[in-house]
């Protein structure tokens, strides 16, 4: 057998599983199946996995016993209603959190550009009130009263100086 | 029209039991098909699919369409059968080819009506699915988890890559070796050597 072919052969074999189970795409598809109308090999291979799924097929499925559904159903109920008694004050908060997030989303996604811009705003607004934040201290009526108070401090400082370096001249004067 | 399971799923989230009650029903004799052939015990396969349900339940209030909800599903039984295998294992009880499986007799009743007045031919197809059975439980566990979702669940391999969470090349490769050895182990049986032996 010629190398190419040997190559070929591989090549063809691990894509068979695949090829059974409809996992490949068409022209790969078309390929193989060109490949084995000639290759007696391959093909045989092909019938292997075909008998094995058979006999696997051939096994009798199991079913759920009629009570099943019953104790399912009643335990999911036993464990609504336990849910619910013993769902502590924090749990419920973060349900109501999680409730107005996943409110939000939605409308995010439906009402997309009108949020996109609130939220812009929001985030340029909240910045500038960072920044410049001396600017709005003018329009503060209470800005007045705390400059007057500052000007008295540095009075008060002055004063002190004053007396700090008049103290000396009178103990001159006693000697 | 047959309402899809991320719609009933949506219902169950508000606290619709009798959505939840359909989806059970969708799938419990599916489910319990698929964990009784990784486990191999119809008892504890029952159990642990009523337990894959219960945390479905659990956890529909934070439920998202994101994915399907088969693989969501597929994808808790795999992870309670794989605890289950490693337990047992642990245990050292599971012993695969020793285990008795005592659920046979009840679910073989509906062959058991096609062939009632062939005794020997009833024996001859219980004794080979009891063999074929055999071969799938000596398969490595993600061989049989696979090969398993494959045949009986009759997914694709993009929902077999997503429930036992790797990529579809690995799933093709585990596939082919699934049948590979399930076609020698079968031969070892003594079943299945009518073709040519190689895959
Ligand atoms: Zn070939």
């Amino acid at each position: 057998m010629p190398k190419y072919k040997i190559n070929e052969c591989k090549n063809v074999q691990t894509q068979l599983a695949a090829y059974f189970d409809n996992e490949v795409p068409t022209w790969k598809r078309h390929l193989i199946r060109w490949h084995l109308k000639q290759c007696t090999d391959c093909s045989s291979r092909v019938e292997a996995i075909e008998q094995t799924d058979k006999l696997l097929r051939s096994v009798e499925p199991v079913k759920a016993s009629d009570t099943f559904l019953s104790t399912v159903m009643s335990r999911a109920t036993t464990m609504k209603v336990s849910q619910k008694i013993h769902q502590p004050l924090f749990n419920r908060l973060g349900c109501f959190v999680e409730g107005l997030q996943t409110w939000m989303r939605g409308n995010i996604r439906a009402y997309n550009l009108v949020y996109m811009f609130g939220l812009i705003f929001a985030v340029f607004t909240m910045i500038g009130v960072t920044l410049y934040s001396p600017r709005i201290e003018k329009l503060n009526p209470f800005t007045q009263f705390r400059s007057k108070s500052s000007e008295v401090q540095q009075e008060r400082l002055i004063s002190f100086e004053v007396i700090l370096q008049e103290e000396p001249k009178r103990s001159l004067k006693i000697r | 029209m047959i309402v899809s399971d991320e719609e009933l799923m949506l219902e169950c989230r508000k606290g619709d039991m009798s959505a939840f009650e359909l989806l059970v029903r969708r799938y419990q004799d599916a489910l319990v098909n698929y964990i009784y052939y990784t486990i191999n015990d119809y008892h504890r396969a029952e159990d642990l699919a009523q337990e894959t349900f219960l945390r479905v339940f659990k956890s529909a209030s934070r439920y998202e369409p994101k994915a399907s909800f088969k693989s969501w599903l597929y994808t808790i039984a795999t992870n309670l059968s794989r605890n289950e295998i490693r337990n047992r294992a642990r245990r050292n009880t599971y012993f695969l080819e020793d285990m008795v499986d005592e659920s046979e007799d009840v679910y073989q009743s509906e062959f058991m009506i096609d062939t009632r007045y062939q005794p020997d031919l009833l024996y001859e197809k219980k004794e080979r699915q009891q063999l074929i059975k055999k071969a799938l439980k000596q398969l490595p566990e993600n061989q049989r988890l696979a090969l398993t979702l494959v045949t009986y669940q009759e997914m694709s391999y993009e929902e077999i890559a997503e429930i036992l969470n790797c990529s579809i090349g690995a799933i093709k490769s585990l596939i082919h070796r699934a049948r590979q050895n399930m076609k020698k182990l079968l031969i070892k049986a003594g079943i299945g050597g009518g073709v040519n032996a190689k895959i």
